[in-house]
């Protein structure tokens, strides 16, 4: 990962934002071995040239996954919906200015059918494209 | 006025769409993880699979798939 998508992910991953969220246990970078639900888990994707010919700059993809069990998606729903607004309120990454950040996607899925008694577990993931130049 | 214009962008547009659609698709099966299908359709290129909603959240390679093919 490099300094752009590294410093994106770092920015999000400090759950400043995202970690106060009603409810969620808290925020990682990486798949957790062991969490209490929700949990949501910040991972910076592809990265490709967005420089120009004075500075570097960067375009970074941005996944925020949560995940929650309950009979219903109900409060992992809004858990997304309140990541994403959190994430639109601003980042500030360290060495970088972030020029544009758009959301792109949100999508939701149960994984498989629940043992019984067994709460269902749901997953769900917003997306974001961001537009970065190195600060000098 | 710029009907023949457009007419033009329009044809020329629908003769590279074949070769257009034909890249995406090799993009995407070169790096489409084991168990998801690339196809070729009228309306663009279809990914396939078991579970690929859940695997599109949950697994990275697939998440981003997409976004480095483009």
């Amino acid at each position: 990962m490099s300094g752009a998508a590294a410093a994106l992910q770092a920015a999000s991953s400090k759950m400043a934002r995202i970690g106060p969220l009603a409810g969620l246990s808290g925020g990682y970078d990486a798949p957790p071995a062991q969490a209490v639900y929700p949990y949501a888990t910040v991972e910076a994707g592809p990265e490709t040239d967005w420089g120009h010919k004075s500075g570097a700059g960067s375009e970074v993809r941005l996944a925020v996954t949560v995940r929650d069990a309950g009979e219903r998606p109900g409060r992992l729903l809004a858990l997304l919906e309140a990541a994403r607004a959190a994430i639109e309120a601003g980042l500030a990454a360290e060495r970088w200015q972030i020029v544009t950040l758009a959301w792109q996607r949100t999508r939701s899925a149960r994984e498989g059918k629940a043992p019984v008694g067994a709460d269902t577990v749901w997953t769900g993931v917003v997306e974001f494209r961001a537009r970065m130049l190195r600060s000098s | 006025m710029f009907e023949g214009l457009m007419a033009r962008a329009i044809a020329l547009g629908e003769a590279r769409r074949p070769a257009a659609r034909a890249r995406l698709a090799a993009a995407l099966r070169a790096e489409a993880p084991r168990g998801v299908a690339v196809e070729e359709v009228e309306q663009g290129v279809r990914l396939s699979g078991r579970g690929l909603l859940l695997q599109s959240i949950t697994d990275p390679a697939l998440r981003w798939l997409g976004a480095r093919a483009a």
